[in-house]
């Protein structure tokens, strides 16, 4: 399945680039959900094994790392905030937004 | 500064701190300090010591600073107030209090209070 | 009892060159210090109908109880005043070593009152006064005003300075100190109006606390606090630490809420470029930091004008790269690195100066506005740099610019028709903060109700943009923002940086106050003491004239953010005052936005019903 990942603020200066297209297999296990669809963890592993720089350092176990922000964005359906990948399966056409904190200043 | 006072003087009071920071944006800031060993005007003095000896310890006609164990200490019940350390010191590290009175850095005893505060390390101990 | 308030603030009559002491009471006592002194004090003494520049008007400049000790991140200094760009009461802060230095001065704070005959530099040593010709620095930056009052009074004094701008009284003219800024709301022009150039403090007093082991250990509890979320690489204010407040900026504009091209897009295509990240990258040289802070944001970098000299700036902030960036499409950050430095030097707020050009350059792509000798479209340096020059200046265009953008769109429209009102984006004649009401529907609240216009640092940014609330939904909205409101007021009682708060609790608060100061204040009462402020101020701006109209956005808030990232997010008029209603009641105030007599009783303030003159 093939996901595209939009890397933001740390993240994108980290890996070198803003965009990165990926195909996700499910990696068994905890990964995988019973119809054998790939989740947003999937994802972010094989993202983690791309990554040009270096590790992303996204995860933490099977979890976010502290301070990252994860987005789905689906076409027409807006972003909505994902907070627990290893439990959500990837949509079809859904750009992954990956992004450090913000707060005002 | 504000460790390094609170320490000494148990308030905040950055005039009376031992080590001085000022900042000259964009040039590097100047540090006023006493290094002990690490001093650029060491020189030997046998008259006075049978290891080398800092600049300060020199100038003072009382013989009021001396360096114990690398730790140079100016002693108050000698000093004159004559300041005459306070121009030979290259770092400006000494300074003479209300009455004239030179003080300086003491080192904390060997556990300087600074170091650990500072956020950045900009400050270490090194063994001489 | 020793504690680090020294019950001393000290009042100067410009006019007849006399100083004295200030009167410091229980009652005032009872409002801490920094934001809770000067509003007090302002409200106590100045009509709220007042001309800002006539010499009637205050500039009191305030510290609070954990300045100048060791608390980390309290460094801030606080200017109350009568603004000339909103017509509210301003509160306004600048970081720096400054606020520390009063302290040590053995006192909390300085009332500035009436007009000086001739412009004068004032030298505050110890709690003594003393006046100085300030001939030979007129007309000079802020930065040189400063290296000669070191130079005249002596290296070790800290300082404070108005440039061309506030000696012109630029509407949105600021107030600097030593790298950091008294940034919003015109405090400049009222020390130009006081004919007060500059003004140096020497302080050689020390400073306790009255509980001095409690407040050791409360203190390294907090540094242990902040050295931990530092230490999280993805920590917000651990990236403040490493790249500066721009950490950011890629998420806003990801999720479509960086105001570009005027606020008509959500995205700026250049964003990467002007980003921390990517100053950290090209241009930071060092972090400095301000009194006693371990998170140094300030980010120091030196770089290449475009004329070839090298030069320095400390900064650019994350706001600004909003307003003299995205918001002109300017995507050059060497351009921007320039337009900082020229309000650095006229002494004029980013912001509100900013989102001048940026309805300026839309007027003029539509016609309506022109400049002789200088082209003026959107992302063009020469006309960005050009348009801010003559704002400080007050020349040709730049003098109705100075006004703020609300006063020059009224004064456009008299010829050109109301449709140009809508596009200046401001509220109460502040020019709009970073952020997008329409994105950010809770700090579009937060902008409409703020005290002084249009202001960030009492909005739900963080939780807003991180989707940890729905940010294009109303509901809860009026309790959160009511609730940041009253809590940031009490914090810069203190006076707290806005980011100590970002990594503390607030119950930490009266428990490093009641060690410092020996007064003892519940969690409750601390936060009660903001709400008491925020309605006082409230009361004051109701007596200048200002009511719920001010409370309201600019037109263009209600048409959708352009672009697909911002999902044609908008703000229905029927939701926005349905959204104040419900501020309004949560505040218990009437539906006018004044608050009732109940509300004003419950906080003790039934005295002050006459000030809002209704």
């Amino acid at each position: 399945m093939t996901v595209r990942f939009e890397l933001l603020a740390l993240f994108r200066h980290k890996a070198g680039t803003g965009e990165i297209e990926l195909e996700v297999v499910p990696a068994g296990g905890r990964g995988e959900n019973a119809a054998g669809i790939p989740t947003v963890l999937d994802a972010l592993r094989c993202l983690e094994q791309r990554a040009e720089a270096g590790s992303l350092g996204a995860l933490e176990g099977d979890r976010l790392r502290k301070g990252v922000l994860l987005f789905g964005r689906s076409p027409g359906a807006g972003m909505r905030r994902i907070l627990e990948p290893a439990g959500e399966p990837l949509g079809p056409a859904e750009t992954l937004v990956l992004s450090t904190a913000m707060e005002g200043g | 500064m504000g460790a390094c006072s609170l320490v000494k003087t148990g308030r905040v009071s950055l005039r009376e701190s031992r080590i001085r920071i000022l900042r000259r944006w964009p040039q590097t800031p100047r540090f006023e300090v006493c290094r002990f060993d690490d001093c650029p005007g060491l020189s030997d003095n046998p008259g006075l010591s049978d290891n080398p000896i800092q600049p300060c310890i020199g100038a003072c006609p009382v013989e009021a600073i001396a360096n114990r164990g690398g730790i140079v200490l100016i002693d108050r019940e000698t000093c004159t107030a004559c300041g005459a350390c306070v121009g030979a010191c290259p770092f400006g590290a000494i300074l003479q209090d209300e009455e004239g009175l030179a003080w300086k850095c003491d080192f904390c005893g060997g556990t300087p209070a600074c170091v650990p505060e500072c956020v950045t390390a900009a400050l270490t101990v090194r063994e001489a | 009892m020793p504690g680090s308030m020294h019950d001393r603030i000290i009042r100067i009559d410009l006019t007849n060159r006399k100083v004295s002491e200030q009167p410091v009471d229980e009652e005032l006592g009872s409002y801490l210090g920094g934001m809770g002194y000067g509003t007090k004090i302002l409200v106590d003494e100045v009509p709220p109908g007042v001309d800002p520049l006539a010499p009637e008007n205050l500039l009191v400049l305030t510290v609070g109880p954990l300045t100048g000790t060791m608390a980390p991140m309290h460094p801030q200094s606080c200017v109350v005043t009568k603004s000339p760009l909103s017509g509210t009461i301003l509160n306004s802060y600048a970081g720096g070593f400054l606020g520390a230095e009063i302290k040590f001065a053995g006192i909390d704070g300085l009332v500035l009152a009436g007009r000086a005959s001739e412009w004068v530099l004032l030298l505050v040593e110890d709690g003594r006064v003393s006046f100085h010709s300030a001939e030979a620095v007129m007309g000079l930056a802020t930065g040189e005003t400063e290296a000669y009052m070191k130079r005249l009074f002596g290296p070790d004094v800290r300082t404070l300075s108005i440039g061309r701008a506030g000696e012109k009284a630029v509407a949105m003219a600021s107030v600097f100190s030593e790298t950091r800024v008294f940034g919003r709301g015109g405090a400049g022009a009222v020390l130009g109006s006081k004919r007060v150039k500059g003004i140096a403090v020497r302080g050689t007093r020390g400073l306790e606390v009255a509980r001095p082991e409690e407040f050791a250990a409360l203190v390294r509890e907090n540094m242990e606090l902040i050295r931990k979320a530092c230490a999280e690489e993805y920590n917000l204010v651990g990236m403040f630490s490493r790249v500066g407040t721009g950490a950011g900026m890629g998420l806003v504009n990801g999720r479509g809420g960086l105001a570009t091209r005027n606020h008509e897009y959500g995205t700026f295509a250049g964003a990467a470029e002007i980003d921390g990240f990517a100053y950290a990258k090209n241009f930071y040289t060092r972090p400095i930091a301000c009194f006693g802070c371990p998170v140094h944001c300030g980010m120091l970098h030196t770089f290449r004008r475009h004329d070839g000299s090298d030069s320095w700036l400390r900064g650019p902030e994350y706001e600004t790269m909003y307003s003299l960036g995205s918001d002109v499409l300017n995507g050059d950050p060497v351009a921007l690195a320039e337009a900082n430095q020229v309000c650095e030097e006229y002494g004029m707020d980013t912001l509100t100066a900013g989102v001048a050009v940026a309805w300026a350059l839309e007027m003029a792509e539509e016609g309506l506005l022109r400049e002789p000798g200088l082209a003026l479209s959107f992302g063009d340096r020469e006309a960005i740099l050009g348009l801010l020059h003559k704002m400080g200046e007050r020349e040709g265009i730049g003098d109705l610019l100075a006004e703020g953008p609300k006063r020059a769109a009224e004064r456009l429209a008299a010829q050109a028709g109301a449709g140009v009102l809508g596009r200046a984006m401001q509220i109460k004649n502040s020019g709009f903060a970073a952020w997008m009401p329409r994105r950010m529907k809770g700090t579009g609240l937060a902008f409409a109700t703020s005290n002084r216009g249009a202001c960030h640092k009492r909005a739900p940014i963080g939780a807003e943009i991180t989707g940890q609330i729905d940010m294009g939904s109303t509901e809860g909205k009026a309790v959160l923002v009511k609730e940041i409101q009253d809590r940031v007021n009490a914090i810069f009682t203190l006076i707290s940086c806005r980011f100590h708060e970002f990594v503390t609790p607030v119950e930490v608060y009266p428990r490093l106050v009641a060690a410092a100061t020996g007064r003892c204040v519940s969690p409750a009462e601390f936060l009660r003491l903001g709400e008491r402020i925020w309605n006082l101020e409230r009361l004051f701006n109701l007596g200048a004239g200002l009511g719920r109209a001010d409370d309201g956005l600019p037109e263009r808030c209600y048409e959708p953010i352009k672009g697909e990232s911002s999902e044609g997010a908008v703000f229905g008029r029927e939701e926005f005052e349905s959204m104040l209603d419900e501020y309004y009641e949560v505040r218990g105030w009437d539906r006018e936005g004044v608050p009732t007599e109940a509300k004003l009783r419950e906080l003790g303030l039934a005295s002050y019903r006459g000030l809002a003159g209704r």
